[in-house]
C-alpha cells in the first residue's frame, strides 16, 4: 500500500517566496497563496500549472428501518437518478469547471442499477437505525469501494476531486460519526456543565475507523472516508463540502493526522455539525452563501478557487520581471525583491 | 443637464416584476434536496438590474482605474509613489498583476484608464488617457480637487460604462490602483458614517505600526481640515477622494444607469459606493457586495451600505481581485438558475 507522503516542504518553500514576489503587497491574495502553496506542497512542483478535476458523490441511506423513513428510499433515488443525469446544480457548476460527475451508489435502499450513469456498487441497502448500523464488513467493503474510485480517478490524472454525497437522514450519521470523534472534547465539555454525557460505548475511531463507521456510521461516509484517504496516498488534493463529507474529512484526519495537508474546506453553512468539524480540523470555509444541504455543489465552488489560486501563479509577473517597485515598509520589506525571478 | 444629472435622473428602481418572475422560477426548479441561500437572491438581483428574468451569462468588463494622490508624499503606504506608475504599466505590458489573472479567471475584458497618475504615461500601450491632473492635491491640507475636477472624473465614468453598455456589456468588477488610496478611502468612509480616523483607517498595503499611526493622523487632519459634507456626494469626493475613484463611481452609476450590475470589491470600491449612493440612492442596488477585505472597518462599512459580502478569502489587494471571484460565483448561480430544469420538466427522469 502506497504510504501518505508529507507534503514537500522546500517545494512549498520555494513555492512561497515566489507568490511573496508576485507584483502585489506581501500576502495580500490571502488564503488563495495557501491554496497555490499547499498545491505545490502536494504536487512536488512550484508551479503547477494544470488541475484536472473531478466530483465524486457518494450515495447511501440512513436509519432506513426506522420511524422517520417515509419515503423509502424514494427521495435520494430520484436524486441520483437527476444527478447521474445531469440536472442537478452540482452538474451545473461542475460544467462550468470542466470536471466530470461520478456518482457511485454504495448504501441506497433502493436497487439503483436500473439508472443510467451510476456505479453501483453496494455495500448496503440502508443502515439499521440503531448502533450497529451496518455490519464492520459492510463497513469495509464501502470503505474499499471509496479506495479504488480514489485510485481509478488518480489513474486518469485526476489531482483535484471535489466530494459530495446524496443520501436520506444523512445528518444523522453524520453528527454520530462526528460526536464519537468528538467524543472525549464533548465528554469534558458536559461535565464543565455538571452532567456526563454517555458516549464511552463509542469506539475509537482514531485505532478503528472501520469499527465505527460500522456502529455509528453511514455506507456513503464510509465511502468518502475511504475515497479521502486513498486521494492523498495517491497525492490528490481534495475538497470536502458540509457536514457529511466534513464527517469523512474530520474522519480520515482522524486516522491520519497527515491528510488535513490533503483537504481544502469549502462553503460556510450555518449547520453546527460542520461547525464542529471545521473547528476541529482548524480550517475555515471560504464561501458565505447560507446554502442548505447541497450533493457537492460547495465543492465544486472550492475546486474553482484551487483553479484561481493556479491562475495568480501563473498568470502573474514577478517584481522583477514586472519592472515594478518592491516593499520599502512592513513585512514584505526584504522579502520582496527584484532578483526573485 | 450635464452627464451626470441625466445620469442621476436616469437610474430607477430595480425592476420588481423581473425580480418575481425568477423568485417564482428558483421556486420551481429541482434543487435536489437543500436551496442554494444568497446565490437565489444573486440572481434575483440580476434579473432586478437588467429587467429580465430571462438571463444569460453576462459580457463583463473589469474597470482599473489608476491616479496618485498628494497624501502619498507623506509615506502612508509600504510601496513608493511610483508604484502606481509600476503597476499600471504591468496591466498593460507584462499583463502580469493581479487583476490580469483574475480578469483572466473569470472571463472578464479589462480596461485600464489614467486618471491622474502623477507621471507621462503616454508610452504605455492601451491605456485610456483620462488624466485630469498629475495627481491630487495633499487633502490633509485643503481639497483634493476642485468640484468641477470631481464631476469631470465621475463623468468620465460614466463615459466608460456608457460605451461598454452599449456593446453588451452587463456587468462591471471595479479596481483601482493609487498609492496611498486606503487613506483617501478611510476619510470617505469616515465622514458618509461619522466614525472617527482610528476606527476606518487600516493597513493598506500591509504597513508597519509606524506607517499606521501616521495614516491615522492625516486621515483624522483630513477630516477635520476639509469638514466633507456627508449630504453632497461630489463635496466629499472633491474634499478627500482621488480621481480614480471618481471614475468609478462613475462606472457604478452609467451601469446603473443602463439597467448593468457592478460588482464591488474591497475598501476602495466601498467607499466609491457612498458617493454613488450620495447622489443617487437607487444606484446602491445596481451593486453587488463581493468579498471580505482584511481592511479593518470593510465589514461595517458594507453593512452600513445595507450590502454583505460572500466571500472571505482575506484578500488586501483591490484591483477588483474579490469582485472576480464573486463574478465567477454569479456566473455558477446564472448557470444553475438557467440549466437546471423545474420539477415538472424532470419528471420523466424520476424513478
Amino acid at each position: 500500500m502506497k504510504q501518505i507522503e508529507a507534503l514537500h516542504k522546500d517545494i512549498m518553500d520555494a513555492c512561497r517566496l515566489y507568490v511573496d514576489n508576485l507584483t502585489k503587497p506581501l500576502g495580500s491574495l490571502g488564503r488563495m497563496e495557501d491554496m497555490a502553496v499547499r498545491l505545490a506542497g502536494i504536487f512536488g512542483e512550484v508551479k503547477p500549472s494544470s488541475l484536472p478535476k473531478a466530483v465524486v458523490i457518494f450515495c447511501g441511506d440512513t436509519a432506513v428501518d426506522g420511524e422517520k423513513n417515509e419515503t423509502k428510499g424514494f427521495k435520494s433515488y430520484n436524486e441520483a437518478a437527476l444527478v447521474a443525469q445531469g440536472y442537478g446544480p452540482v452538474n451545473a457548476a461542475a460544467r462550468q469547471i470542466g470536471a466530470a460527475v461520478y456518482v457511485i451508489d454504495v448504501g441506497l435502499e433502493k436497487e439503483s442499477a436500473g439508472i443510467p450513469g451510476v456505479l453501483v456498487q453496494k455495500a448496503v441497502r440502508g443502515t439499521h437505525c440503531g448502533s450497529p448500523a451496518m455490519t464492520p464488513e459492510a463497513a469495509a467493503r464501502a470503505i474499499q469501494v471509496g479506495m479504488s474510485v480514489a485510485t481509478t480517478l488518480a489513474g486518469q490524472g485526476v489531482r483535484a476531486a471535489g466530494l459530495g454525497n446524496i443520501g436520506e437522514r444523512s445528518m444523522l450519521s453524520a453528527l454520530a460519526v462526528t460526536a464519537a470523534i468528538l467524543k472525549d472534547d464533548l465528554t469534558a465539555a458536559s461535565e464543565k456543565q455538571g452532567l456526563r454525557l454517555h458516549l464511552a460505548s463509542l469506539g475509537d475511531f482514531a485505532t478503528d475507523p472501520c469499527g465505527v463507521l460500522a456502529q455509528v456510521g453511514s455506507a456513503e461516509i464510509a465511502a468518502l472516508f475511504g475515497f479521502i484517504v486513498q486521494a492523498a496516498r495517491e497525492g490528490m488534493a481534495v475538497v470536502f463540502d458540509n457536514a457529511v463529507t466534513g464527517a469523512a474529512a474530520l474522519g480520515a484526519v482522524t486516522a491520519y493526522p497527515e491528510i488535513r495537508d490533503y483537504l481544502f474546506p469549502s462553503a460556510v453553512y450555518d449547520e453546527p455539525v460542520h461547525q464542529m468539524q471545521l473547528s476541529k480540523l482548524g480550517m475555515e470555509g471560504y464561501l458565505h452563501y447560507h446554502f442548505t444541504e447541497g450533493e457537492g455543489f460547495g465543492s465544486v465552488l472550492g475546486l474553482s478557487l484551487l483553479d484561481a489560486s493556479l491562475c495568480m501563479l501563473n498568470l502573474m509577473a514577478t517584481f522583477g520581471s514586472g519592472g515594478v517597485d518592491v516593499a520599502e515598509d512592513g513585512p514584505g520589506k526584504g522579502r520582496q525583491r527584484e532578483d526573485v525571478k | 443637464m450635464g452627464l451626470l444629472d441625466e445620469t442621476i435622473a436616469a437610474i430607477g428602481p430595480l425592476d420588481q416584476g423581473a425580480m418575481d418572475r425568477a423568485r417564482e422560477r428558483w421556486q420551481k426548479l429541482y434543487l435536489g434536496m437543500g436551496r442554494l441561500g444568497s446565490m437565489e437572491d444573486m440572481v434575483v438581483q440580476y434579473a432586478g438590474v437588467t429587467g429580465s428574468e430571462e438571463v444569460e451569462l453576462p459580457k463583463r468588463c473589469m474597470v482599473i482605474a489608476s491616479a496618485d494622490h498628494g497624501v502619498a508624499r507623506h509615506n502612508i503606504s509600504a510601496y513608493p509613489v511610483s508604484t502606481t506608475v509600476g503597476m499600471t504599466r504591468n496591466y498593460l505590458v507584462s499583463k502580469g498583476a493581479g487583476a490580469n489573472a483574475m480578469a483572466a479567471y473569470c472571463n472578464a475584458d479589462m480596461v485600464v484608464v489614467d486618471m491622474g497618475i502623477a507621471h507621462d504615461m503616454s508610452d504605455v500601450p492601451g491605456l485610456l488617457d483620462r488624466k485630469i491632473a498629475w495627481g491630487t492635491d495633499d487633502f490633509s491640507e485643503g481639497p483634493a480637487m476642485s468640484r468641477e475636477d470631481a464631476i469631470r472624473a465621475v463623468e468620465t465614468g460614466i463615459e466608460i460604462a456608457e460605451e461598454k453598455a452599449r456593446a453588451g456589456y452587463r456587468a462591471f468588477l471595479v479596481g483601482e490602483m493609487g498609492i496611498s488610496n486606503t487613506a483617501s478611502a478611510a476619510c470617505i468612509i469616515g465622514a458618509f458614517n461619522h466614525w472617527s480616523a482610528l476606527e476606518v483607517t487600516g493597513r493598506g498595503t500591509n504597513i508597519s505600526d509606524e506607517r499606521l499611526r501616521r495614516k491615522i493622523e492625516l486621515v483624522q487632519q483630513a477630516l477635520d481640515v476639509n469638514q466633507p459634507n456627508p449630504d453632497d456626494g461630489l463635496d466629499v469626493l472633491a474634499k478627500v477622494g482621488g480621481f480614480e475613484f471618481g471614475c468609478l463611481v462613475g462606472v457604478m452609476l452609467g451601469a446603473a444607469a443602463n439597467h448593468a450590475i457592478t460588482v464591488i470589491d474591497g475598501f476602495n470600491t466601498t467607499a466609491c459606493a457612498f458617493i454613488a449612493r450620495a447622489l443617487a440612492p437607487e444606484s446602491v442596488h445596481y451593486l453587488m457586495a463581493s468579498h471580505r477585505s482584511r481592511e479593518q472597518a470593510h465589514k461595517k462599512s458594507l453593512a452600513a451600505l445595507g450590502l454583505s459580502e460572500y466571500v472571505d478569502l482575506g484578500f488586501r489587494l483591490g484591483e477588483a481581485s474579490g469582485a472576480a471571484i464573486q463574478m465567477k460565483m454569479l456566473d455558477t448561480a446564472l448557470l444553475v438558475y438557467m440549466d437546471c430544469a423545474t420539477e415538472e420538466e424532470i419528471e420523466g427522469a424520476k424513478a
